[in-house]
């Protein structure tokens, strides 16, 4: 037999376990040893892109990936892979890796050996530690996220850490905080196997979490009755399977959310009994709000609600009341089960947790909760932005396993954790990202007291808002100093003044976190090219060269190293020397230290080891009287989730007025920041699109995909192109009062945006749309709004 | 000579399907495996990168498919690995770049 015939063989298997996978997901086996065929080896992992998690069998060989195949195993995906997960192998493979650390000369980057790069990282933060700020990412993994954490909370005793997730789910978490007292949501993917109803709120799943919408798609076509409902301020992919839209104004979900739960009050529909033994009702405070709020009365809800009948909603927000009326209808029906998704349509929202909080309210008030397919679920764009960043805490005001800075006790259970003297953590909040780039974009005499930022894993010089301000401005200031760690040439490397080459997915050991609390493990498979490599071990390496420049934050109560680790004989591994980093799995060493940190808030991790045997387990994940590892499907819901008590039903144990009542949040409308006017008469809304990942810097060197989608545009309404006299795929200027571009314009493209809107994806480089958009933030969650602002657009050599 | 295999999740009627299924198999780089309700299992076969992609995109559009997943990939003995990312832009969005 040819080895293509082979390969075809084993292409025709995975497919047909495909098409029966739906029933055929069952436990993996109990010793997942490398399959081989062929001379190709395949093991698991998951997919480097989105947050659903899918997992992938990679194939090597000869060191080399070759071939990737979508996990039948899996729960997640069942075997399925969309067009990203399908070439994620290449990503390794574009021409143009960084394989050896560059220092910027003047306006070159000349080579220099680790060394010299490791010290010079070393030596920026010695020289003072309050003006560094780390800046990684949920692409992170959680052993490096762990490191960041420790490096900068228990070792630098600075909060200046932050990760690109702030940029996305903030908001979400700031939402789930206010709501249950704790983050993440309750429910999980099960949810969108058993709902009779899914609400999108300003999400587009069938571009962003491809493989999670197949599973609602897939129900229909074997001829099950769902609902599919889109709320969002343009037609997406989504929109095209959905029996109703709901096309909104920018904010109108807030209002939307609140005619909503008007209805249910007045007409009575609430679940009655389950608001009385679940539920309390909270307001901001009208003078110095705070995320918790203050207790209201259910009276006095219900008088905040009364200017919200479906007319007031249909004047805010655009959305006829007759659908307003629909959406009441629903959620008042019990026999139905509802689930939300949302994902950044709510979060990048200047009140991102109000509407999170208002979801929320919505399913608590009806008591659309606590059954599969009764849950308010919020979705993830990375991978790990649950996993590293919210699980591990790698925020400014965040310790591992749920602790903030701000609490003496958990800075206190924390230094026990960690092993670091008393006091050694400070408990101030740092800076949030978009401060902390403000601070190192401003000169030091006008508060610019962050003078060295290392980016680790994201892409900061595309993504954050308002660039011109926010990130290009510190390029021409005295003493900023820039460092990156990456895999690529991108828009922030080339503004470094160190880049450091980083070792990619399967060139490492990792474990993810995925949206629905699923922690995910894989081992490394093949070297890194040249230079690169772990990031993980590059924190380490500077931790240790901060040690040898005397920095006493880098040694633990016992005087030992902030990162000791012992062999099996109990001799200390110099694992910050790349040839001594993979003599122990440091991976499984730092993921067990984190593991005492996770029971705190009953997010609780197996062993490392339960991971390398399953395809990820979603916590709390808690040991049975068997020696058994079981997992928790469903939050607060008695008989799932272990920590309810018996006969509760449902148990809110994290609540924030410590009776078991998660809180309803009453939240009024509120316009956004900067609204089209005479001057910008349009709005701008940015995203992404399905075949590139982010900001592309993967999926754009990857040539299947880039010519799916070769470059950005700005979808345009008809109506609005025929006004300006502006052809289809006619390259025009969008400005804003930030800056300006010049980009071909869509009509009638992929998306469809409605008259007075224009829409620009981010995943291009060359075509930087956050020039343009909004610095402003949510209060609470300090996200920044990427969906709204105010654009004007002009044809080229007009005035 | 990249070699696929793909999930294509039929729409509509299932009186309609063995239409949909003929349609996908017309290609002679297609293979056509079984059929799970609405589900059925293909192969394709193709000799470039490009290539693929493009009859990836056919097969998208095939009338009577609602949604294409990939569950295999081989690309061991693609050459045609893309590094950089252009500079070069072409005035009209979405085209083919060749
Ligand atoms: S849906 Fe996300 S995780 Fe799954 S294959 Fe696609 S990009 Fe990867």
């Amino acid at each position: 037999m040819q080895r293509r015939d082979v390969i075809k063989g084993m292409a025709m298997a995975a497919a047909t376990a495909a098409i029966g996978a739906r029933d055929a997901v069952g436990q993996p086996p109990a010793r997942p040893a490398p399959r081989t065929a062929d001379g190709v080896a395949f093991q698991k992992a998951p997919c480097r892109f989105c947050g659903t998690g899918c997992h992938v069998q990679v194939g090597v060989e000869r060191g080399r990936v070759v071939s990737i195949q979508g996990d039948a195993m899996a729960e997640v995906n069942r075997g399925l892979l969309c067009v990203k997960g399908y070439h994620v192998g290449l990503a390794l493979y574009g021409t143009d890796r960084l394989t050896q650390p560059l220092l910027r000369r003047g306006d070159r980057h000349e080579p220099i050996s680790w060394d010299e790069a490791i010290d010079i990282v070393a030596r920026r933060i010695h020289r003072d530690p309050s003006r560094f700020g780390f800046y990684i990412s949920g692409q992170s993994t959680v052993p490096e996220g762990f490191a960041a954490s420790k490096l900068v909370k228990a070792g630098l005793g600075t909060n200046h850490l932050e990760a690109n997730a702030r940029l996305c789910m903030a908001s979400a978490v700031t939402g789930f905080l206010a709501t249950y007292g704790v983050d993440e949501p309750a429910g999980c993917y099960d949810d969108l196997d058993q709902c009779d109803v899914l609400i999108f709120w300003g999400n587009n799943p069938a571009e962003m979490h491809p493989i999670l919408f197949s599973r609602v798609i897939d129900r229909r076509a074997r001829g099950e009755q769902v609902v599919l409902i889109d709320i969002g301020t343009r037609r997406t992919r989504s929109t095209e399977h959905c029996q109703h839209y709901l096309e909104m104004r920018p904010h109108g979900d807030l209002a939307i959310a609140l005619g909503v739960a008007h209805l249910l009050v007045r007409e009575g529909t609430y679940h009655r009994e389950f608001v009385e033994a679940h539920c309390a009702f909270r307001a901001l405070q009208a003078e110095n709000p705070t995320l918790q709020g203050e207790a209201i009365d259910f009276e006095e809800y219900r008088r905040r609600l009364e200017p919200y009948t479906p007319e007031h909603v249909e004047a805010l927000s655009g959305v006829p009341a007759a659908q307003i009326r629909m959406l009441a209808e629903l959620f008042g029906n019990r026999d139905l089960r509802i689930t939300s998704l949302w994902c950044m349509g709510a979060n990048q929202h200047t009140r991102g947790t109000a509407v999170n909080t208002l979801i929320h309210g919505l399913h608590l008030l009806s008591g659309h909760f606590g059954r599969a397919g009764d849950a308010p679920t919020s979705l993830t764009g990375q991978p790990s932005a649950c996993g590293t960043v919210r699980e591990v805490g790698t925020l400014c005001h965040t310790l591992p396993g749920g602790r903030v800075v701000t609490n003496p006790a958990h800075r206190a259970d924390a230094e026990q954790l960690w092993n670091v003297p008393e006091g050694r953590i400070r408990g101030e909040i740092g800076y949030h990202t978009v401060e902390m780039f403000r601070r190192f974009n401003l000169p030091r005499s006008e508060g610019g007291d962050i003078d060295t930022i290392w980016v680790q894993v994201t892409n900061p010089g595309q993504t954050m808002p308002n660039q011109n301000e926010y990130f290009r401005r510190a390029r021409a200031l005295e003493d900023k100093f820039l460092i990156v760690s990456d895999v690529y040439p991108t828009e922030t490397t080339r503004a470094a003044d160190l880049i450091l080459p980083s070792a990619l997915w399967v060139e490492k050991n990792g474990v993810y976190g995925n949206s629905e609390r699923r922690t995910q493990q894989w081992f490394k498979m093949v070297d890194p090219p040249g230079e690169a490599r772990d990031d993980c071990w590059q924190t380490i390496a500077v931790a240790h060269r901060l040690l040898e420049l005397g920095h006493e934050g880098m040694r633990d109560r016992d005087g030992r190293f902030l990162f000791h680790t012992e062999d099996a004989q109990g001799r200390e591994v110099p694992i910050w020397q790349w040839s001594r980093y993979y003599d122990v799995n440091v991976d499984e060493r730092l993921f067990e230290e984190y593991r005492a940190f996770t029971r705190f808030k009953h997010k609780d991790i197996a062993p490392y080891q339960e991971y390398v045997r399953a395809r990820g387990l979603r916590w709390p994940v808690v040991e049975q009287p068997d020696g058994s590892w079981r997992e928790t499907r469903f939050r607060f819901v008695e008989g799932e989730d272990p920590y309810v008590e018996a006969g509760k039903g449902v148990q809110f144990y994290h609540s924030t007025t410590s009776d078991d009542r998660a809180q309803v949040f009453f939240h009024p409308y509120e316009p956004p920041p900067e609204v089209p006017d005479a001057e910008y008469p349009l709005w701008l809304c940015t995203g992404r699109v399905l075949e590139h990942w982010h900001s592309g810097s993967m999926t754009m060197r990857i040539a299947p995909l880039r010519r799916a989608m070769p470059q950005a545009y700005c979808e345009m309404h008809r109506a609005d192109a025929a006004r300006l006299g502006v052809a289809n795929g006619e390259t025009v200027i969008v400005e804003t009062r930030r800056g300006q571009m010049e980009i071909p314009i869509w009509i009638d493209g992929r998306g469809r945006p409605p008259e007075g809107t224009v829409f620009i994806p981010f995943f291009d480089e060359r075509l930087l749309v956050n020039a343009l958009t909004l610095h402003e933030y949510d209060p609470f969650s300090k996200q920044p709004d990427y969906k709204k602002c105010a654009a004007r657009v002009r044809r080229r050599g007009a005035a | 000579m990249p070699v696929t295999g793909l999930v294509a999740h039929l729409r509509g009627d299932p009186s309609g399907w063995p239409e949909t299924i003929a349609r996908l198999g017309a290609d002679a780089r297609v293979t056509v495996g079984p059929r799970e309700g609405g589900r059925v299992a293909l192969v394709t076969e193709t000799t470039a990168a490009a290539e693929d992609a493009a009859l990836f995109a056919a097969l998208e559009a095939t009338e009577g498919v609602s949604q294409l997943f990939v569950v295999f990939h081989d690309f061991s003995d693609v050459p045609e690995i893309e590094g950089t990312v252009p500079r070069r832009l072409r005035g009209r969005p979405c085209s083919d770049e060749t």
